[in-house]
C-alpha cells in the first residue's frame, strides 16, 4: 500500500478500503451525537444504530472482492495475514476494555471504535508485511 | 524448501521485477520465494520453471 508497484486493481481496493476507514469513523461520530442529541427511540434507534455498520459491512465486501479477484498468491496471503492479525488486536483491545470497564470504571467507548482499531490495525499489519518482502 | 531462483534469474540477467511482469506477480513476491519467505503454489512453480525454460527440481530443492 502507498506503493508505487501496486496494481490499478490493488490501489483502487486499498482506495475503497481507506475510504471505508474514514466514513465509519464519520458516521460512528455522527451517529453518537445524534443519540446525545436527540435521544431517539424504538425503530429509528435501531436504524440509527444500524448506520455506522454500512461502511463496515462494504468494507468486508471489498475485502472479500479484492481476494477473490487477487491473483497474486503471495500478496493475497500477506492480506489474509493482516486481516487476521486485524482481528487479533481488535480482540485483544475489546477485553481489555471490557475488563477495565467492569473493574476499573473507565469511560466507555464507542462500540463502532473497535471496527476503526480493526480496519488501522489491519492496514498497519499489511503495511509491515509488505515492507518486509520488499 | 529451497531454491536456485536468484541464480537462475542473474544468469538471465533479469531483475526480479523483469521476473514478476513475466509471472504477473508484484515484485515483493518474487523477492519473498528467492529469500525463502514464501513457497511458491504448484501452478506458480510450474510456471516460474516453465519462464525460466527449466524443471520444477532445478528451481526448487526438498532441503
Amino acid at each position: 500500500m502507498f506503493n508505487k508497484n501496486l496494481s490499478r486493481f490493488q490501489r483502487r481496493s486499498l482506495q475503497l478500503f481507506s475510504s471505508s476507514i474514514i466514513f465509519t469513523a464519520f458516521l460512528t461520530m455522527m451517529t453518537r451525537t445524534w443519540f446525545k442529541d436527540h435521544h431517539p427511540t424504538g425503530p429509528i434507534a435501531w436504524l440509527l444504530a444500524l448506520i455506522p455498520t454500512i461502511p463496515f459491512i462494504a468494507t468486508i465486501i471489498i475485502a472479500m472482492r479484492y481476494l477473490a479477484r487477487e491473483t497474486d498468491e503471495f500478496i493475497r496471503t500477506q492480506v489474509l495475514l493482516a486481516l487476521l492479525q486485524g482481528s487479533l488486536i481488535t480482540l485483544v483491545c475489546t477485553v481489555i476494555y471490557s475488563l477495565l470497564q467492569n473493574f476499573i470504571k473507565t469511560p466507555d467507548a464507542p462500540a463502532m471504535a473497535y471496527i476503526d482499531i480493526f480496519l488501522v490495525a489491519s492496514m498497519i499489519a499489511l503495511r509491515v508485511h509488505l515492507r518486509s518482502a520488499q | 524448501m529451497n531454491n536456485r531462483l536468484r541464480i537462475l534469474r542473474a544468469e538471465r540477467n533479469w531483475s526480479q521485477a523483469d521476473l514478476a511482469q513475466k509471472l504477473e506477480v508484484s515484485r515483493q513476491s518474487v523477492n519473498a520465494i528467492e529469500t525463502g519467505k514464501y513457497d511458491p503454489s504448484l501452478p506458480l512453480a510450474f510456471k516460474l520453471a516453465r519462464i525460466l525454460n527449466t524443471t520444477i527440481e532445478q528451481v526448487f530443492t526438498d532441503e
